[in-house]
């Protein structure tokens, strides 16, 4: 497998005799993008900080591109890109001067810096307002700008510390899109973010924090409870009520390759294998047994469950 | 315009748009004008034809002083404020986390934030030096005193005094921001230096030269003595001196700022930058005192507090060295705590117990050196206790005791309590000054409110190493019970250490099972 663009080893931060996190680990490729999730307190915006160098480890190392984050800021903050939970920007700025600004930051030449600050104008909406100072801006065009800011010098690795707090429903809608395109560029990514069903949509990966320490991490499909990645959850709804399902569900409930079986009058749930050929055969099955499936179709990994399977509720 | 440093070219944004900032310069520059202006016409006014141009030539050094004054104003106070209050800014809005995860170098921000924030204050100041010119200039142009040094000599003194105030400038503004880096910007050490200045900064002076010499009020005397008579107050090679140390403690602060810039966890300044910043702050003390019977004008009138310039000296030295022992005890804390978690061997942490013994070590050679400078005022009988062997021994134990304690307490309140710095300050003040000032107070009730006869004075003192440094000539027994007692403490404290060690191998018991 190629290197990681993100590797995270051990990581523990203390502040004081508090233990904000504990033992984290994690590694993350080109087209990784692991959704963070947690209550507050879980120790997120201190795992993405620390992950951004930003942090001071009690214990642990962070490798981005194989260079240790704490040791060659200089180097590794050229591919690096974090947007903090709140907006850092200067008010008394316009929109593009503040841009500009962070294009010398990055010692971009002149020519590239006017390409990419209007490329992130455009794709996050805000060219219209380039001239506006930015105290004058909403909150979620603040929340866009710190977006324009993470993504102006092209980084490698991004970190995102809650990005979609404040924006309307269509920024939302728009910045799913943007994520995926990152995604799709080979970029690795850490969002940390309290919508799930957004997070379901747009990761690669999953992981679930609480009290500072990993409780589930992997694929969306592992974390949501499907077992791999080559098993998925069937819901069959039957045009009317079976009297009789449980004798016709008899055979199904004897192979080996059905688990998770459950039924009420005319629904069933139960996982199978996931690809085509698999659930083709499926549905003969269901036919053979002479149940009128009206509807046949998997179900989405629901991450709600599985975050609240893991018991965790709100950390005092 | 994009090589510009990206701070610098920030702050010409954010502190005002070019049209504002040359109505500033325009307005000061008219205020002068109006006072300047009218100064000289009441003057030609009232004084007769014939005493005009000596009356004249005092008003342009009076206007000359107020320059002066005013480019002190705008370069050590405005500028360094400034440069605070944009690392506040910065901390509060996120923005140094930004500029912490860009590429720029440590010392690029470092740059960017000593040149971009004051800007106001360096364009006030451009102007003051334009009038600040002329009005010398005028001086020196004129009959009598100010013609007898010529205006080529004048303007060239000007200028090199412009290049003292711009070190001493950069030095402070260098302290400040590494204070505001240290400190999220909250501690206004602008402000608490104003007042001490105010309020205790000239007992500070005249106690220990070497600040004198430091903060440039040497120089400063001799400079301005050059330019407007043609007396020399004091050693013109001070102001090589001073511009030297004001240099090199420059760049020390800016290195320690460089360093703690990304690394917010680490000490203030680094175990050999620390024991550099020692060195460097012994030299001024020692070229401080060594200079200081040649400034009639400025301690003059203390001549007879040889010894406890002397005393206060020393004492400046310790409070210093409490960087390096800091970082070296911060250094062990972490090292130990990474140990105890498997991350690091114990072992090379080891040689970092040496920094209580090198700091005394240097504090015992200083102090030693300043007995060989000093006291060329006392008598021969002075001097020689000064120097005793019994004398020298009683400090070297009291100085290094003193550091392994203040080494081992550091130590510990890193590990127990949240706030070491706090807690380590009310340590310091009760072991070093609360001993000195109970010993005064007795000795007040004692003799002035119950007015009796008090035997039993510095045996308190005595439990502080400052009190041995004050005592050693003089009180044999208060110093070695003294002595046993700094030595109990410093016992205590090691034990204390040891305790928070085994505390800190605790997580890796926990951790493991």
């Amino acid at each position: 497998m190629a290197e990681a663009l993100l590797s995270i080893e051990n990581l523990r931060v203390q502040y004081g005799q508090l233990v904000a996190v504990d033992g984290l680990s994690c590694e993350l490729h080109a087209g990784h993008l692991l959704g963070l999730i947690g209550p507050n307190g879980a120790g997120k915006t201190t795992t993405l900080r620390a992950a951004a160098g930003l942090q001071p480890l009690t214990t642990g190392r962070v490798y981005l591109l194989g260079h240790d984050v704490f040791k060659n800021a200089t180097i590794v903050n050229q591919h690096l890109g974090f947007t903090p939970d709140t907006p850092a920007l200067y008010d008394t700025l316009s929109v593009e001067q503040f841009l500009w600004f962070i294009a010398r930051c990055y010692g971009l030449t002149e020519g590239l810096a006017s390409e990419r600050i209007d490329h992130w104008l455009e794709n996050l909406w805000l060219a219209e307002r380039k001239q506006s100072r930015i105290s004058a801006l909403s909150r979620g065009m603040k929340q866009r700008l710190a977006v324009a800011r993470t993504l102006l010098p092209d980084p490698h690795i991004v970190l995102m510390d809650e990005p979609a707090a404040g924006l309307d429903p269509a920024g939302r809608v728009e910045f799913r899109k943007l994520l995926a395109s990152l995604r799709d560029q080979g970029k690795a990514l850490i969002v940390s973010s309290h919508i799930l069903a957004d997070l379901a949509e747009y990761c690669t990966h999953i992981a679930i924090m609480g009290h500072g320490r990993l409780l589930k991490y992997g694929t969306v499909a592992e974390v949501a409870g499907a077992e791999s990645q080559e098993r998925a959850q069937y819901r069959i709804v039957l045009a009317r009520r079976v009297g009789d399902l449980a004798a016709r569900l008899q055979d199904l409930q004897a192979d080996e390759a059905v688990s998770h079986l459950k039924f009420d009058a005319d629904l069933i749930t139960l996982e199978y294998d996931r690809d085509r050929q698999a659930a083709a055969e499926l549905l003969r099955k269901l036919i053979a047994a002479g149940l009128p499936v009206a509807e046949f179709h998997t179900v989405s990994p629901d991450l709600e469950q599985a975050y609240l399977r893991t018991g965790i509720r709100q950390v005092d | 315009m994009m090589s510009l440093n990206p701070l610098l070219w920030l702050h010409l944004r954010i502190t005002g748009s070019a049209r504002t900032n040359v109505f500033i310069a325009t307005a000061y520059a008219a205020i002068i004008i109006l006072f300047a202006s009218l100064s000289f016409y009441i003057a030609a006014l009232n004084v007769p034809p014939r005493n005009r141009p000596a009356t004249f030539a005092q008003i342009n050094v009076v206007w000359l002083s107020i320059m002066t004054v005013a480019q002190g104003v705008f370069l050590l106070l405005l500028g360094p404020s400034a440069v605070r209050r944009a690392i506040q800014r910065d901390f509060d809005t996120g923005m140094l986390d930004s500029h912490r995860l860009s590429p720029m170098s440590n010392l690029k921000i470092v740059l960017g934030y000593l040149t971009g924030p004051p800007i106001q204050a360096v364009l006030l100041y451009a102007v003051s030096l334009v009038f600040g010119t002329y009005f010398a200039a005028s001086y020196a142009a004129s009959p009598g005193l100010g013609g007898a040094i010529g205006v080529r000599a004048t303007l060239g003194g000007w200028y090199f005094a412009q290049g003292c105030m711009l070190l001493l400038a950069a030095m402070f503004a260098a302290l400040i921001l590494l204070t505001a880096i240290a400190t999220r910007g909250k501690a206004n050490v602008v402000g608490i230096l104003a007042l001490i200045g105010v309020f205790g900064g000239w007992f500070a002076i005249v106690f220990v030269p070497g600040l004198a010499l430091v903060l440039g009020v040497l120089s400063g005397g001799v400079l301005f003595g050059l330019l407007t008579s043609t007396k020399i107050a004091g050693d013109a090679l001070t102001i090589v001196n001073a511009g030297a140390l004001q240099f090199t403690l420059c760049l020390i602060f800016v290195t320690a700022a460089c360093g703690k810039l990304r690394k917010p966890e680490r000490p203030l300044f680094s175990l050999p930058l620390g024991l550099t910043l020692l060195i460097v702050w012994g030299i001024a003390l020692l070229a401080g005192m060594h200079a200081a019977p040649e400034y009639d004008w400025l301690f003059g009138e203390w001549r007879e507090y040889r010894f406890a310039q002397l005393v206060a000296s020393t004492i400046a030295f310790m409070l210093v060295a409490l960087l390096p022992l800091g970082a070296a005890a911060i250094n062990l804390f972490h090292h130990d705590r990474a140990a105890s978690f498997g991350e690091r061997p114990v072992a090379r942490s080891r040689l970092l117990l040496l920094a209580p013994l090198l700091a005394a070590l240097t504090a015992v050679c200083l102090d030693l050196m300043l007995r060989a400078v000093g006291p060329e005022q006392l008598s021969r009988a002075a001097r020689e206790a000064l120097l005793h062997r019994s004398v020298w021994a009683g400090i070297a134990a009291a100085l290094l005791l003193s550091f392994w304690t203040d080494f081992h307490c550091l130590y510990s309140l890193k590990a127990f309590v949240r706030r070491p710095m706090i807690a380590f300050l009310i340590v310091l003040a009760t072991l070093k000054g609360a001993p000195l000032a109970l010993d005064g107070v007795i000795k007040f009730c004692v003799e002035e409110v119950a007015e009796r006869n008090w035997t039993g004075e510095g045996y308190l003192t005595g439990l502080s190493p400052i009190g041995t440094l004050i005592l050693t000539p003089r009180a044999g027994t208060a110093v070695w019970v003294g002595l046993v007692t700094q030595l109990a403490v410093a016992i205590g404290a090691t034990a204390l250490a040891r305790r928070a060690r085994r505390h800190l191998g605790k997580h890796r018991v926990a951790q493991d099972s």
